[in-house]
């Protein structure tokens, strides 16, 4: 009986799902095919990507590290010794690596297991989003967005820049997780809010944990669906306190080292010289100090923030004096990053 | 130049909403019974995936793409479980320079580098390798050790330097680009000193005997025949290093104490309440104490105004207190901190002065 109830149970959740289970099935099909034809000598290497053939090597030794002395478990970008390969901690470089070290224990070619992953993960994060996020998900559509939001071009130049499509997947899941929450807080008990709110904070774990970049990035955008659902969580504000101490304490654990850091030296990476991160800066995306070259940014992340604002203004639960208050506190905002960005630039020029 | 590329990261929020347009958009299309719009809907679905699949296919050369020999692969199992001091030659690339265009076996037809500069700590991983590739180092250990394995140095003192660190094998790559990076340098006058123990193609494995003469501890900056202390351990000599400068950078914080000072160009001075525990601690122990306050060393502003400004001011009572004021070394002979000095006032009367940094000696530590 148990077992026909599982089969039952399995054939559903298969038919309910097909739309993503198919595509994963023929990437994972390509994956297998292509590894029989790949040359396992070859290298794909570029940037920062973490390219090994002996990922297992890594974390022996960084287990091997961390049992000689415990203490370089808290150690952020001060980790002595450490290789490039490490990047910011052993800590980070045992979660990352440990994920890519199970397409090593299945035989795969790192590159190719490197490219099913990236796939994967995005493929599954938008299918989990829109059915969170809408009533029906329609397949062909979902499948064309999804390719799209796979294969966009800065994406293909960021694979040199460590692990940027699973920041992509895990922010576009941990937003639609909260917006799933926000909608639905009345109703909700504790136990479900304290569960969700389990999950999501785990999500932004992940690409917390690869970069701490994304710290006001996600900030942001949480604050953001906030702001959105005012009216949904304004009487259940117990629940929401609820539901933000679960992520942050989520994150904060698995993130213990950049935590650690940031409140004993104010500096997510400690004694990272010549990229050095103050909270300020963390919490302004960077806009503080923001090099000349990349000046040319500014304005499309201005104004991508304030169209942000706009739609924020217009369509979320506020009035419009909540509204107005919001749009100056933006504004003010915008003009103290300028400020200390151009002063910036003006001392950096000086001062060489 | 100071950089985050956090203003990078923010193009996530132009792909998700791309992603909603897309996807609304479509299934919208796709609602309509009209066959024309039906049509509409594969063109556009054609058009938006193939313009970045053709930026793909043009740029795929951003990736480096290369065949690693296979002796690298037996170096890599070969030496998995030994756990002994290695290093790799070359031990350091020039500032830039990174796999892809150093190697015989690697081409240099990317449009981006590779970060890594050591097979060995990237591509493979073999234990206890000593690597020189984070710069800059925040560690005066590795510091002390790159300043010694520079390949402008005699290789003889590149020898020697191994032995004083208990280095035990060297892993000589020969399909590095030797001539093309370090030109002058001659490793036969180094492995013709040492035991060959296996060679696994253009890879050889040499082993160093243990060193037989002991050298003179010490502390401070590098003088052939010294040898560095471990940690904790009590140096015999100083060089080029006052005793002050000494206790302030081999101070080690107690199990209670959380007072660190780190080797760093950022002074750190401590007033205010940095964390509970030390609350305690300095309030148990009768200690003054000044918070974080950061000056980096970029901003003179900022510095010269620190230099004239109190740095912890307080009233207190009667008794007898213990001031501890961490102050971080200054490696760069050019910081402005070289030349501070510390003057401590009760009832704006001078009572003391400190220089860490003053008095500098290379004799025997009294």
């Amino acid at each position: 009986m148990d077992k026909t109830m599982f089969r039952e149970k399995r054939a559903r959740f298969v038919t309910d799902h097909r739309m993503v289970l198919l595509p994963l099935l023929l990437l994972a099909l390509g994956m297998i095919i292509a590894n029989f034809f790949v040359d396992k000598h070859t290298a794909y290497l570029t940037g920062e990507q973490v390219f090994s053939f002996d990922y297992f090597g890594h974390l022996r030794n960084i287990v091997h590290d961390f049992t000689a002395d415990p203490s370089t478990l808290l150690q952020t970008n001060d980790c002595l010794d450490c290789p490039d390969f490490y990047h910011y901690s052993k800590w980070y470089s045992l979660i990352n690596l440990s994920v890519f070290s199970i397409g090593e224990a299945f035989r795969i070619h790192p590159f190719l297991f490197y490219v099913f992953l990236t796939i994967a993960v995005q493929l599954i994060a938008v299918y989990i989003s829109f059915r969170l996020l809408f009533e029906e998900v329609q397949w062909f559509a979902f499948l064309v967005a999804s390719v799209v939001f796979i294969i966009l071009p800065v994406n293909f130049t960021y694979l040199g820049s460590g692990l940027y499509s699973f920041h992509h997947a895990f922010l576009l899941l941990s937003l639609s997780l909260v917006v799933r929450v926000l909608r639905s807080i009345d109703e909700s008990s504790y136990k479900t809010i304290f569960r969700w709110g389990l999950v999501t904070g785990l999500a932004s774990s992940v690409f917390l944990n690869v970069s701490i970049g994304f710290v006001p990035i996600f900030l942001y955008s949480f604050l953001g669906v906030l702001i959105f659902f005012y009216r949904k969580w304004m009487h259940s504000w117990k629940k929401i306190v609820c539901f933000s101490t679960t992520i942050f304490s989520v994150m904060a654990v698995l993130n213990a080292p950049i935590v650690l850091s940031a409140l004993l030296h104010g500096n997510s990476r400690e004694s990272f010289d010549y990229g050095k991160v103050n909270l300020l800066d963390s919490l302004t995306a960077g806009v503080t100090m923001v090099p000349p070259h990349l000046l040319s940014l500014l304005p499309i992340f201005v104004l991508s923030f304030f169209l942000a604002i706009i739609v924020l203004s217009i369509e979320s639960d506020l009035n419009k004096k909540q509204s107005i208050i919001f749009a100056s506190l933006y504004f003010l905002w915008l003009y103290y990053c300028l400020v200390i960005s151009f002063s910036t630039l003006l001392s950096d020029i000086f001062l060489s | 130049m100071k950089s985050l590329r956090a203003v990078h990261r923010l193009i996530v929020f132009e792909e998700i909403v791309l992603l909603f347009i897309i996807y609304t958009g479509i299934a919208a299309l796709l609602r309509s019974a009209y066959f024309g719009r039906r049509c509409l809907v594969i063109l556009l679905s054609f058009i938006l995936i193939a313009v970045p699949s053709i930026f793909i296919i043009n740029n795929w050369k951003y990736l480096n793409e290369m065949s690693v020999p296979d002796e690298y692969f037996q170096v890599d199992a070969y030496l998995a479980q030994n756990q002994d001091e290695k290093i790799y030659f070359p031990a350091y690339l020039p500032i830039g320079q990174g796999i892809n265009d150093n190697y015989t076996w690697s081409k240099n037809d990317s449009l981006q580098p590779t970060l890594y500069q050591n097979p060995f700590s990237s591509l493979f991983s073999i234990p206890k390798t000593i690597t020189f590739e984070r710069y800059p180092f925040v560690n005066q250990n590795t510091m002390d050790m790159r300043a010694l394995f520079d390949y402008s140095n005699n290789p003889d003192k590149i020898l020697g330097a191994m032995r004083d660190f208990g280095t035990r094998y060297l892993i000589l790559d020969r399909n590095f680009l030797w001539q093309k990076n370090f030109p002058t340098f001659d490793y036969s006058k180094i492995t013709s000193q040492l035991m060959l123990v296996r060679s696994f193609g253009n890879i050889d494995i040499y082993q160093l005997k243990e060193a037989t003469k002991k050298c003179k501890k010490a502390y401070g900056e590098y003088a052939y025949g010294y040898c560095h202390v471990e940690p904790g351990e009590r140096p015999n000599y100083l060089l080029n290093m006052s005793k002050e400068e000494y206790l302030i950078t081999s101070y080690q914080p107690q199990k209670d104490d959380l007072l660190s000072l780190l080797r760093s160009d950022v002074i750190n001075v401590y007033h205010g309440i940095p964390s509970p525990l030390l609350e305690v601690f300095l309030t148990e122990k009768k200690v003054a104490y000044a918070d974080v306050m950061t000056m980096e060393t970029h901003y003179s502003d900022k510095l010269l105004g620190a230099t004239e400004a109190y740095l912890f001011q307080k009233e207190i009572g009667a008794g007898q207190y213990q001031l501890v004021v961490p102050i971080l070394k200054v490696t760069k002979d050019q910081s402005f901190f070289k030349e501070s000095v510390l003057r401590v006032f009760v009832n704006n009367k001078r009572v003391t002065t400190l220089n860490p940094q003053g008095e500098k000696m290379n004799s025997r530590m009294k």
